[in-house]
């Protein structure tokens, strides 16, 4: 029996001990805030920018054996100023006017490549079993008992410092200094600001320095708090400050501060507290079961959908970014019908010989590669209905995509359903899941879906999938999560090639029913919703209902997707193929390739399951040289180049919202057009002169 | 209604009626397992040391010929969210096992190769292991993975699979997968918990665990239980138990610590990963509570006890094999430091795991015949009753070892419940039993509380 201290003292020693996690979230969520004010982007690379930091310093002063200062000076003060230069110069300084969604799905692609390309460059691997040191000598080791009740570490009062300085600096540069009220008048509009003569991007730069040297010396305080150093620790600490943030709106460094160390203390208290008296309370032991380890996201979503200060936030917007030209029509929309008909054939063409090929000559691995791709192109349409059409973020496409798979896997397993029925049930639960999660998360607009969703994602992650109705049970544990394959009628789909038939029947279907939505009344509803609401509802549209449908038909498809995943590999295999980050990198990878088209999404599925094995592995090179050993030597390249690139090509969605495959496409479009256009001509006149057939000539090869 | 949408719709409702048809192997019954006689009648041939030598022309068989007997070995590298060292570690220890086997002539006048070292890059275990199968080049395969999606598909296609083992419900029911760890019952109660309780004289225990997955929380409850079993016969309480700690310990674990604290907790049972065994230890520390004596289910790592220097004193790890501090002689521990050393590496866990496999992919050869190929390979190593890897194991009856069972179905598992048991000793670990006899076992029949008996299996 536990012998109970008094309420009060146990009170004060869980304020204490919150203390030191709760001082790594408010670094973060003081990060997130000056990234927030200095550039209006949502920052959530800030994890991988700190890890860069903190990598950087543990390589030196353990691999290379150099002293404190050297190590900080380099992996602080040099190595993550430069970093923000980068970003600001390269990326950032192209996206002032963008959307606030489009910078966030700038640094989501960040976020993904940021880590692999640093660890590429360095030769830098995961640390594990080590403590990384601090900035201090006997950091971990040296303790102090201020008030007699808990000890803290060196490190620990270093960050507690750092934390508080840090606040109060930014606070004063913010309130009393030129510069931060230029950095804030940039962030608002940069063409106004320099219609004032401030050079915009010289402060854009300095705002990115700073920014980024703030988030290198977080890495490096965080880091000790674990025994380990990898870049999943960050972007898990990061989803956590995001709720410390949302406190402060994103604008209040105060209140950042304050929402990180009361998030660290909410968390110890309630590991103090709950676990003593759950025992007489059942509805203390449920949420001690199931809201505990997922405090984070519980306590972030709460404050997304039940803190109307948050609802009201308004997103840094550029006043002038109504002069700008509307986004282009898709390509296919504007081809004449010339091309349009060269295209499909075209299309049918390929898709024939790709066919043939796939159902003659390959093996299971392409099979099984081919299948994979075709069945995650699916789940992308549903990226494509929500972030595509309706312009909304979701970030937990995943978990809708593992509601359909665990229903295949309960439904087949504890009764004996069909288990094509059971994926169809799956994916009307996952619908109705939607539905019922746009309720409280329609409200919010632009980022905070996409920090909503994120929110749920984890929380699905860390208790819902461990709840034996949804992802446990004793089969669960006894043999795992297998699902089997279906049959239809005489057709036992545990043959490869007859389910591969089946996926792209089911990809066929989707895509015919996404682009009857694109082009019907759900989706000239939600086009009028996303360009101006207030416009929508003065025509007597819904917007709620609108976007209640799209979350709901966008689950619906990725829970379909995720339940055929789950048959295809006769497995749910949650953690490789539904973890949250997992998700995240699926949207990166539609938004570089498409989002608002079929295409898009079918390129995004076949880049996710084929890049690794046709290009970084070599296959395409063998194929083209006719035989495996004449593949270059560099190759195979590391898989963490799948990360940098599309990581680094979501750069691209400010720049080109359409995607880079409806970009080139529109492009190589207006070419062949040009070319045909100046042959119909050159048809109706004498025979042109040398000069200008050259002309024609280079311009056709360029 | 349009056209177009009344197609979809009629297709929809299609595929609705299909649906109904049913679930591929419905028909099947129960698992796939091999059949095998006490004997293993499905064997080619008696097999055995004096076939060794015995070359048979193969044909048709894949990853065999004439001059060797090619295995690919798959394992996390990339992107594996502990840092340990996996793959790298435990292909030296198959390259070790098979140097050592060439060294002798190899077996059946072929050497054994791995032909193909593949990074499954934690997701992609699946996809790695049918490139091997559509390759065919390779015999058989070696994983050590920690997403193990590619098992299925091995079994199906038939190819023996060695294993590390901590994939039990991956493994179960899959007669072609062989882990180096056996765990049919993952929930069941032990009794090397509480007995590791007793011998540090602890009075008030607590178990604690991840509330990550289903399986970490039955863990900490299969432990917690434990020691509520035999709390009489060992003198130690059960005083404290949470099975809801955050993976990673993100938060640290102060509050946990105080509570076990105020409990009187003196040994601590963990289902955490040695990671968070370490952010434990250093919270007690930082609580005065140096004293306690930790329970690792992970932690055999010499390096990292090492690199921690007093943090471990006195703690209690528990280790698949027979440990590398126990007596070699007479044993295959012998050759194994003996050719790691050969090899250039170092002793370490994984690297055990995979001489482990190794040994079994040989002797299930060896068992098979000269005129061997998959199947009999598969059935001749499902017929082995009491394969000990040259003492490194405790004997396992593959016969049975497929099968899982819960704690009322305890009873069908006739073998004995072995433990092996280190201490940390001066930043090393020092075995519990002794250590010509590391195994400590009970009677599985009898589930009553007794004092193990030391063992040796050779």
């Amino acid at each position: 029996m536990i012998v109970a201290a008094s309420v009060g003292e146990d009170l004060f020693r869980g304020l204490l001990q919150g203390t030191p996690p709760g001082t790594v979230y408010a670094l973060v969520a003081l990060g997130f805030v000056l990234a927030y004010k200095t550039s209006g982007v949502f920052n959530l690379a800030f994890g991988a920018q700190a890890y860069v930091s903190a990598a950087m310093y543990f390589q030196a002063r353990v691999e290379w054996g150099w002293a404190i200062v050297p190590a900080l000076v380099v992996s602080v003060f040099v190595l993550a100023p430069a970093l923000g230069l980068v970003l600001e110069r390269l990326i950032f300084r192209h996206l002032r006017t963008s959307s606030a969604v489009a910078k966030l799905v700038v640094a989501i692609g960040l976020t993904v490549a940021i880590p692999s390309l640093f660890e590429v460059l360095v030769g830098f691997e995961p640390v594990a079993g080590r403590t990384p040191e601090g900035i201090v000598p006997g950091g971990a080791t040296v303790f102090y008992d201020p008030f007699g009740v808990y000890q803290f570490s060196r490190d620990e009062l270093v960050a507690m410092a750092v934390a508080l300085v840090a606040m109060s600096a930014l606070a004063a540069l913010f309130r009393y200094s030129g510069i931060g009220l230029q950095m804030r008048a940039v962030v608002e509009s940069p063409r106004m600001t320099e219609l004032s003569g401030i050079r915009a991007d010289r402060v854009s730069a300095f705002s990115w320095a700073l920014s980024s040297l703030f988030a290198g010396l977080a890495g490096v305080l965080i880091a000790p708090r674990f025994n380990t150093l990898a870049a999943p620790d960050f972007f898990n600490i990061v989803v956590v400050a995001i709720a410390a943030a949302a406190v402060g709106r994103l604008v209040s460094l105060p209140r950042a501060l304050a929402g990180g160390l009361g998030l660290g203390v909410l968390i110890a208290l309630a590991n103090t507290f709950l676990p003593r008296w759950s025992g007489d309370h059942p509805l203390l032991a449920t949420i001690q079961d199931n809201v505990t380890p997922a405090m984070p996201f519980v306590v972030l979503f709460g404050l997304l959908v039940l803190w109307p200060a948050v609802r009201g936030t308004r997103e840094q917007a550029d006043p002038l970014a109504g002069v700008d030209p509307p986004p282009p029509s898709l390509a296919a929309l504007t081809r004449s019908p010339a091309l349009t008909r060269a295209t499909q054939v075209f299309a049918v063409a390929f898709f024939a010989i790709v066919g043939v090929v796939v159902f003659t000559g390959a093996d299971a691995a392409w099979l099984f590669l081919v299948t994979q791709a075709v069945i995650l192109s699916t789940i992308y349409l549903s990226i494509t209905v929500i972030t595509g059409l309706a312009g909304q973020i979701s970030l937990c496409q995943g978990a809708f995509a593992a509601i359909g798979a665990f229903t295949a896997f309960q439904l087949t397993d504890r009764a004996g359903v069909p288990v094509l029925l059971a994926g169809l049930v799956g994916a009307g639960l996952a619908a109705g899941a939607g539905a019922i999660l746009s309720l409280p998360v329609l409200r919010l607009g632009g980022v905070w879906v996409a920090i909503a969703t994120l929110a749920f994602a984890f929380f699905f992650d860390a208790v819902m999938v461990k709840l034996p109705w949804i992802g446990g049970g004793d089969t669960a544990l006894l043999q795992g999560t297998r699902v089997p394959r279906p049959t239809i009628g005489p057709w036992d789909l545990a043959d490869d090639k007859k389910f591969l038939v089946l996926a792209l029947l089911v990809f066929v279907l989707v895509s015919l029913a996404v682009i009857r939505v694109r082009e019907g009344t759900v989706g000239r509803t939600l086009r009028a919703v996303r360009g101006s609401e207030v416009a929508a509802q003065s025509i007597g549209i819904s917007p709620s209902r609108a976007r209640i449908t799209a979350f709901a038909v966008s689950a619906f498809i990725a829970g379909l997707g995720g339940a055929l995943l789950a048959m295809h590999q006769q497995n749910v295999n949650y953690s490789s193929n539904f973890a949250p980050f997992a998700a995240l990198f699926w949207l990166v990878l539609v938004v570089s390739l498409g989002p608002r088209t079929v295409e898009g999404a079918a390129q995004a599925g076949a880049a996710f399951a084929l890049f690794d094995a046709v290009l970084l592995k070599g296959a395409a090179f063998g194929w083209i040289l006719r035989s495996p050993d004449r593949i270059p030597g560099f190759l195979p390249l590391s898989p963490k180049w799948r990360f940098i690139l599309f990581g680094l090509a979501a750069i691209q969605f400010a720049r080109h919202p359409e995607g880079l495959v409806e970009h080139g496409k529109r492009r190589a479009h207006e070419r062949v057009e040009r070319i045909l256009a100046r042959r119909r001509r050159a048809g109706d006149r004498p025979a042109p002169t040398a000069p200008e057939a050259a002309t024609a000539v280079e311009e056709t090869v360029a | 209604m349009s056209r177009s949408s009344r197609v979809i719709a009629a297709v929809l409702v299609l595929v609705l009626g299909l649906a109904a048809c049913g679930n591929s192997g419905d028909d099947a019954e129960g698992p796939a397992t091999t059949e095998t006689g006490d004997d293993g009648a499905t064997a080619s041939g008696d097999g055995g040391e004096s076939q060794r030598d015995e070359f048979v022309p193969i044909s048709g068989v894949p990853g065999v010929s004439d001059e060797e007997i090619s295995f690919a070995v798959i394992g996390t590298k990339t992107g594996n969210p502990l840092g340990t060292c996996i793959l790298d570690c435990y292909l030296q220890g198959v390259e070790a096992y098979f140097a050592y086997r060439n060294s002798e002539g190899g077996i059946y006048g072929r050497d054994l190769v791995v032909g193909q070292t593949l990074d499954d890059e934690l997701a992609q275990n699946q996809v790695q292991s049918l490139d091997v199968i559509s390759g065919d080049a390779a015999f058989g395969v070696f994983q050590a993975t920690l997403l193990a999606s590619g098992w299925g598909a091995l079994d199906d296609a038939g190819v023996p699979t060695y294993a590390w083992g901590i994939h039990a419900a991956d493994a179960a029911n899959r007669s072609h997968i062989f882990p180096s760890a056996v765990v049919r019952c993952d929930h069941c109660t032990g009794r090397a918990v509480p007995y590791a309780a007793e011998i540090s004289d602890a009075r008030r225990a607590a178990a604690i665990g991840y509330g990550v997955s289903e399986n970490s929380k039955r863990c900490t409850q299969a432990t917690a239980d434990s020691i509520e079993l035999y709390a009489d016969d060992t003198g130690v309480e059960l005083a404290y138990t949470n099975d809801d700690l955050a993976y990673g310990l993100s938060n640290g674990i102060g509050p946990e610590v105080t509570a076990m604290k105020e409990a009187g907790v003196d040994f601590i049972s963990t289902c955490i990963d040695l990671n968070g065994m370490k952010t434990l230890a250093q919270e007690l520390r930082r609580q005065g509570m140096d004293d306690v004596v930790l329970y690792h289910p992970n932690t055999y790592n010499q390096q990292f006890v090492a690199d921690a220097g007093d943090l471990f004193e006195g703690d209690v790890v528990a280790v698949q094999f027979r440990p590398f501090e126990a007596d070699a002689e007479g044993t295959a521990l012998d050759a194994y430091l003996e050719w790691m050393d050969n090899q250039g590496d170092t002793p370490s866990e994984l690297a055990m795991v995979g001489w482990i496999n190794a040994t079994l992919a040989y002797e299930g050869l060896l068992a098979a015949g000269p005129d061997f190929d998959r199947d009999k390979v598969t059935a001749a190593t499902n017929a082995m009753t009491d394969f000990d890897a040259g003492g490194l194991v405790e004997p396992v009856n593959w016969s049975e070892a497929h099968s899982p069972y819960t704690q009322e179905t305890r009873d069908q598992d006739s073998s004995q419940e072995c433990t092996v048991l280190v201490r940390v000793e001066g930043g090393e670990f020092a075995t519990v039993g002794p250590p010509d006899e590391p195994w400590l076992c009970w009677s599985q029949v009898d589930l009553a509380w007794s004092e193990p008996e030391p063992t040796e299996f050779d």
